[in-house]
């Protein structure tokens, strides 16, 4: 089985430990309780050639992803940077964040969450969508659940393919 | 006497372990001072903890020269090993053959106080930006006039040499938070004042909190804002004239900010209570924002209002 590291990053209370939680377990809490550095889990997701392990780090979150240790980011196969619908100031460092993760992490697949769907109007979303530097590549809700499962699907399946070249 | 160095050790390995591992995972050899490996001597101690799973890898392809490599702060959910650790990992050699050498550090005592500041800072931070958020949606969405709707668009040029005509900025700011605080707030406006794009998120929250904290003070608000100077090609000055008046709600509010119990609030003028109130938000802002604020007294054309002072912004970059 195909062993793989993704980190969840991205500014502070954004729901990352809340995907973590809803991918790993299945689970959500309403209450915000903060991180302070890193948890990792792992889970196994199947794949159209296979199955893939994934071992997630939730990572404490940064106003600017330099704040994080480079150490965390060793050996990454992929990146979900999040940032929360609900409060502007979160994706307000998208490009530069995303420009220093690649950098950083030049072989990582990186995808842009926008989560919390749950507390925002399609008619924000398409406002918040248009004044973005950097398009977001899925919008998920780790209250409802609504497109986790998709999110890591999807990535999982880019770095199988990735890993199996 | 004790020997000191002897209980520094013994106190100390408390909190240490060593562990040697082979090129697998399996535990040569272990202190055990924080938990025992006794277990993982025939079977890789990275199948029980996903952490050293992911990682293991990139610690084994570490070489004997290579600085050690440090992860600080992680939270362990493993059995026998819950808290908080730093983990640095290196090479060792031992009788010609190399061994991976994990020190573990319990910090989780210490990264308690840590976790319990964080948390509050955050929730603090969150239900600021929060708020402000809910406010400006408010001053964009509803009111649909040209003003809000060209500072939109703008805002979403994301052009940082974008320049705003304050004027528009301030309104929509003052209507939500009339709206939001259910009280007038009136403006009067001198002359085309612009804002460079990169000031107009630090100014907003300014703003913002300077009129939650004069509003916390005083029962009627009657607030007007008199942009009087302001160079474009300088990003990090504004100047604006601040009037408020109206009764005070809550002279404890005040004999708190001056540490002063004895304080008769009723002695006090319009002015001095102007005064507070603008001294409590400058202290807040300075202490949030990382900025601070000048106050000083205007010129004599401004006699006939109950005070005036003239607000300077110093945003530190």
């Amino acid at each position: 089985m195909l062993k793989t590291k993704v980190l969840l990053t991205g500014n502070f209370g954004v729901g990352k430990t809340s995907l973590f939680q809803r991918f790993i377990h299945s689970k959500f809490d309403e209450r915000y309780l903060t991180t302070i550095g890193v948890k990792v889990d792992k889970k196994q997701i199947k794949v159209d050639n296979g199955d893939v392990e994934v071992f997630l780090w939730d990572v404490a979150g940064e106003v600017s992803q330099d704040k994080v240790p480079v150490s965390y980011f060793l050996g990454a196969h992929g990146i979900i940077y999040v940032f929360d619908l609900t409060r502007p100031l979160t994706d307000q460092n998208l490009m530069s964040d995303l420009s220093y993760l690649k950098k950083l992490a030049p072989k990582a697949i990186i995808k842009v969450v926008a989560n919390k769907k749950d507390l925002v109007t399609p008619e924000q979303i398409a406002k918040i969508g248009g004044s973005l530097d950097v398009p977001y590549n899925i919008i998920t809700s780790a209250k409802t659940g609504e497109n986790v499962e998709s999110l890591f699907h999807d990535l999982a399946k880019e770095m199988f393919q990735n890993l199996s070249k | 006497m004790i020997n000191l160095q002897q209980y520094k050790e013994k106190r100390l390995a408390r909190f240490n372990q060593l562990v040697l591992l082979d090129d697998v995972g399996k535990v040569v050899q272990s202190c055990n001072s924080i938990f025992d490996t006794s277990n993982y001597s025939n079977k890789s101690i990275c199948s029980d903890i996903p952490f050293l799973d992911s990682i293991f890898d990139i610690i084994n392809s570490i070489t004997l020269h290579s600085s050690e490599i440090l992860f600080s702060k992680v939270e362990s959910s493993f059995n026998q090993l819950k808290g908080v650790y730093d983990f640095t990992f290196s090479k060792i050699l031992i009788e010609n053959k190399t061994y991976i050498l994990w020190a573990i550090y319990d910090f989780t005592a210490l990264y308690k106080d840590l976790i319990d500041y964080q948390q509050r800072y955050n929730d603090l931070e969150i239900k600021k930006q929060l708020s402000f958020s809910v406010f400006e949606s408010i001053a964009k969405y509803p009111q649909d006039n040209e003003n809000v709707k060209a500072m939109i668009a703008a805002l979403n040029k994301k052009d940082d040499h974008q320049e705003f005509e304050l004027h528009a900025c301030i309104q929509s700011v003052l209507d939500a938070f009339a709206y939001l605080k259910n009280t007038t707030i009136t403006y009067t406006n001198s002359g085309v004042v612009k804002i460079l794009y990169g000031d107009i998120t630090w100014f907003k929250f300014v703003l913002y909190n300077l009129l939650d904290n004069v509003i916390a003070a005083y029962e009627v608000i009657d607030i007007q804002l008199n942009p009087v100077s302001n160079d474009a090609s300088d990003r990090t000055y504004l100047n604006l004239n601040f009037l408020f008046s109206g009764p005070i709600k809550n002279p404890a509010f005040f004999k708190k900010i001056l540490n002063n119990p004895n304080l008769d609030t009723n002695a006090l003028s319009n002015s001095e209570h102007v005064f507070l109130s603008k001294l409590y938000a400058v202290q807040k802002i300075a202490h949030q924002y990382n900025g601070y604020m000048e106050l000083k007294p205007l010129d004599d054309s401004y006699q006939n209002l109950v005070i005036t002072l003239a607000f300077s912004f110093h945003f530190k970059r």
